[in-house]
């Protein structure tokens, strides 16, 4: 269960890169038996077999680039993409890749391997990939972003591609907010900003339109645990006809327990991927709900940043 | 990391009444919306990040 506290697995007070690459390698031994979500399967990832994010043990990117996109205080931001997610929102931006947990070019971790070994496995090395990031922030990039998909179902490459990072670069979380207690404790420490989604504020929205029960519960968790362990920025996605079942209560329980965080409330709704399966997703956000949306912020007093 | 770096993408979409909503926007992409709607302010801050830095309140 989520909710159980798990047994110390590490020590602290190590640089990040060094704490990074020991949890690189703890993350991969622990996909032997796999709780990084809240899904909890429990499938040995390291024999070939897939729980519901249908993951191996290796991950895969759709995309690294340089991007303007996200809140204005972290741009620009040296973005990496990993493909597959735990979660399965019919509306995802960016479905194809997240739904497909081998879309993409293979992240390559060096456990070892020659160069003989990566190039038979056709991959990029995540010492490769955090070249790529370096020059990035040596080109006027502010942040590094580790994104999905969702990244938490490949910590062990995430981890890996951090340990090769500067341990000052400003690193980004960018996450469902739908980890385990396992997956945040092995992110102790390792980013300096979550940027994470609240995207539904029911359970029922979720289970309807994500697969994915008890999600309330397991965001709000992980929603605490971040504001005390790093910096927390929230977004929400506006959806067309979920202002009062879904952003209502998200901004209602962020005003109440979480009020000084800053909340990125996005309108940019479109419906991508299978969003038409649902009648009230086949359309942009209206003008009008986009107002009382923010109106209840306001009235509220919640944070609200770009 | 060439082959990467080439493929650079953005993916926007256009709606009938002429609004653009766009995600992954890169600055190169920044600068092309910015030019199409000068009056875009939160693009025009995203064409010109360094200008952000030093002013990321919201607008008024």
């Amino acid at each position: 269960m989520i909710c159980t506290a798990p047994e110390k697995i590490f020590a602290p007070a190590q640089s990040r890169p060094a704490l990074a690459r020991e949890r690189a390698r703890i993350a991969h031994e622990l996909l032997a038996d796999c709780h990084l979500c809240a899904h909890d399967c429990g499938v040995n990832r390291l024999a070939g077999e897939t729980g519901l994010c249908r993951a191996g043990a290796d991950a895969h990117f759709f995309s690294a680039q340089t991007e303007v996109s996200d809140e204005l205080e972290l741009m620009p931001v040296f973005s990496v993409a990993l493909s597959g997610c735990d979660m399965r929102c019919d509306f995802c931006i960016t479905g194809k890749e997240s739904w497909n947990p081998r879309s993409g070019d293979a992240l390559v971790a060096t456990r070892g391997e020659n160069a003989a070994d990566l190039l038979r496995r056709r991959g990029v090395a995540a010492t490769q990939l955090a070249e790529q990031a370096k020059s990035a922030l040596a080109n006027g990039a502010k942040t590094i972003m580790v994104l999905g998909g969702e990244p938490t179902i490949y910590l062990p490459a995430a981890l890996e591609f951090v340990s090769h990072l500067p341990a000052d670069a400003k690193l980004i979380w960018k996450t469902n907010a739908h980890g385990s207690a396992q997956a945040r404790e092995l992110l102790d420490g390792i980013f300096d900003v979550w940027l994470a989604d609240f995207k539904f504020g029911n359970d029922a929205c979720a289970e309807r339109l994500a697969k994915t029960p008890n999600y309330v519960r397991v965001v709000r968790e992980n929603l605490l645990w971040a504001n005390d362990h790093s910096e927390l920025i929230v977004r929400h996605l506006l959806m067309p006809g979920h202002v009062e079942c879904c952003w209502r209560p998200v901004a209602e329980w962020l005003a109440e327990n979480l009020p000084d965080v800053k909340v990125n409330l996005r309108s940019g709704f479109w419906p991508a991927w299978h969003a038409r399966r649902h009648g009230e997703l086949a359309s942009q956000i209206s003008t009008g709900e986009n107002e009382t949306a923010f109106g209840l912020a306001r009235e509220l007093g919640i944070n609200l940043i770009q | 990391m060439a082959a990467r770096t080439a493929n650079q993408h953005s993916e926007f979409l256009i709606l009938p009444g002429g609004k653009i909503l766009a995600h992954n926007i890169t600055p190169a992409m920044a600068k092309i919306l910015s030019e199409l709607d000068p009056d875009d302010e939160p693009m025009r801050r995203r064409a010109n990040p360094k200008i952000v830095s030093k002013n990321n309140e919201l607008p008024s």
